[in-house]
């Protein structure tokens, strides 16, 4: 019994994650500690130890790729059914560096428009955009985040639509997957950024917002994936059911579509989180982003109830009130 | 030598009839202050648990006649405690008394709430997700996953009174609660609950605990409205439903 105890009592002590430093820091660190006076020998390069072969960057492991060629049977199909269906939106403010290319390898999806909405620009973001054969919709102040995709989407003439951002440039071959995906019966593609979270420890305050959101609508299989991440693409239709100023918060419309049982499928995965440029209103961003989910939440029980879609499992709460 | 003025502790125990760990738990309990009152929750009066929460030295016993809910224990053991720092254990867990003394000890040093540190094993878990975002809602980062859910907690008398006596039968609006009415809420220790939990119930748990925690939030929505606080950086939704400015070509 003793024995027993003992054992059980061990197994429940303190235990705090291990912190590892890299073998070279770890030795300047005890170094530096034993005689801060001392001249150092300056480090070798070719030292045994820095000819072992390096663990590979945790977090950062390549996921595979999936694109579809342009010249393949399969994009020929995919192109010229785009000239036909497929709405380009993309949302630019102060982008005159990369606008140009923007456009001209969004144009190679054949697209049947490509709407751009322009907000706020000082530069000559709108000239380049008036040079190209594409719908501009220019607003003389900032209309916030993702007002602008919302406004596209109401605009839009095509059967899908696919959002793309100012700042980020992707091949085309890599966007068809998402048009692909919707071509074929997904209601919503978004952008499978699931890889990116598979070997890491610490996850920030953004995707456990977007975690929670899809387990709360039972969708755990969509992990963190979510309509505030571009590109992603979305049928007209679905647009419409979700309604077009819910697609102003992204996480809402999520919720939304979730909740009407739209088909929401993992398309393909393209890094825009190592690629995003850091701003300086990054944090900012994180709590706009955290504000939304408690918006889409908020939808979501003023339709429910307060505990969603999650029962209580033989709590009675007569019983603590009835004694008080 | 405890002082006459030293604050009166009780410790609640909620049990189920499974608890075989019941007798080691109280064991440890009565080791952490001299004098303290020591209440044991169980479902039914006629049950060993009862008989064997009495054996162990328990001071009362609660029995209901109907089984209680998760967690609810807490709020029936809470309402008829008298001390004035109440310290939660589960009866499946035995925590050694040196441990459970520092959750006491926060509260006598003029804390709230002291709250097990743990912040669960897997942080990619959605129970483990949505305590850790339900602090970053709360403008809480530093807590980490620390929540009510998890025992060992302690609460001071004041918090008691603040938060309700039957909000504790879902921990984590009581967590909300606690912070949003400005009680004073650290974390302390570092017990891991994992190592006392059975797999098969963890899971029907966790759909629980995840009901619960949107509760919370709609607590925090009903406080500080839809957005619970955050920005929203001057989205202009009014462009919206305004005609289109710029024509196409």
């Amino acid at each position: 019994m003793a024995k027993r105890r003992r054992r059980a009592v061990r197994s429940i002590r303190s235990r705090r994650p291990i912190r590892t430093v890299r073998p070279s820091k770890r030795n300047a660190a005890l170094r530096k500690r034993s005689n801060p006076n001392k001249q150092l020998a300056p480090v070798r390069k070719s030292t045994k130890l820095s000819r072992r072969p390096r663990i590979k960057a945790v977090g950062r492991r390549r996921p595979s790729i999936a694109n579809i060629s342009l010249m393949s049977p399969e994009g020929k199909s995919l192109l010229s059914r785009n000239q036909w269906a497929l709405s380009v939106i993309i949302s630019v403010h102060n982008e005159e560096s990369t606008i140009r290319q923007l456009l001209e390898q969004t144009m190679h999806l054949w697209p049947k428009e490509i709407i751009v909405v322009e907000n706020g620009s000082t530069d000559r973001t709108l000239e380049i955009c008036r040079e190209y054969p594409v719908r501009v919709f220019s607003y003389p102040h900032r209309l916030g985040h993702d007002v602008g995709r919302a406004i596209g989407a109401r605009e839009a003439t095509g059967e899908v639509l696919l959002f793309l951002d100012g700042d980020l440039l992707i091949e085309p071959s890599l966007l068809l997957p998402f048009v692909k995906a919707c071509y074929n019966g997904a209601d919503i593609a978004v952008n499978n950024l699931d890889p990116f979270y598979e070997n890491i420890s610490v996850i920030d305050q953004v995707s456990m917002s977007k975690y929670y959101l899809n387990s709360l609508m039972s969708r755990r299989d969509l992990g963190f994936c979510s309509l505030t991440a571009v590109p992603h693409a979305m049928k007209k239709s679905a647009v419409l059911a979700i309604g077009v100023e819910n697609l102003a918060v992204p996480p809402k419309a999520q919720a939304i579509a979730l909740y009407q049982g739209l088909r929401v499928d993992k398309a393909a995965t393209i890094d825009v989180i190592f690629t995003n440029k850091m701003r300086p209103y990054h944090n900012a961003v994180a709590e706009l982003i955290l504000g939304d989910h408690v918006e889409a939440i908020h939808w979501l029980q003023e339709r429910t109830s307060n505990r969603i879609r999650f029962a209580e499992s033989g709590r009675l709460r007569f019983v603590a009130q009835d004694e008080r | 030598m405890a002082s006459p003025i030293e604050p009166k502790l009780s410790i609640i125990i909620p049990a189920r009839s499974d608890s075989r760990a019941l007798a080691s738990v109280i064991r440890q309990a009565r080791l952490v202050r001299p004098r303290s009152e020591i209440i044991v929750v169980c479902n039914s009066a006629k049950d060993r648990t009862a008989r064997r929460a009495r054996k162990a030295g328990a001071t009362k016993v609660i029995a209901g006649e109907a089984s209680l809910g998760h967690d609810e224990g807490r709020s029936i053991g809470a309402k008829a405690a008298n001390g004035d720092i109440l310290l939660f254990l589960a009866a499946d867990l035995p925590v050694p008394s040196g441990l459970l003394k520092e959750y006491v000890g926060k509260v006598e040093e003029g804390w709230d709430v002291a709250l097990n540190a743990y912040s669960g094993a897997n942080r990619k878990h959605c129970v483990n997700v949505s305590k850790f975002l339900l602090n970053q809602l709360l403008r809480r980062p530093d807590l980490e996953g620390a929540s009510l859910t998890v025992v060992p907690h302690a609460l001071s008398r004041h918090a008691l009174n603040v938060i309700g006596t039957e909000q504790l039968s879902v921990p984590p609006v009581a967590h909300a609660l606690a912070v949003l009415n400005g009680l004073s809420v650290t974390s302390c220790g570092y017990i891991m609950t994992s190592a006392a939990q059975k797999p098969r119930r963890a899971e029907r748990n966790a759909e629980l605990i995840m009901g619960d925690h949107a509760e919370a939030i709609s607590q925090l929505i009903m406080r500080n409205g839809p957005r619970a606080g955050f920005t929203d950086f001057e989205r202009d939704r009014g462009a919206l439903t305004l005609a289109v400015e710029g024509g196409g070509e």
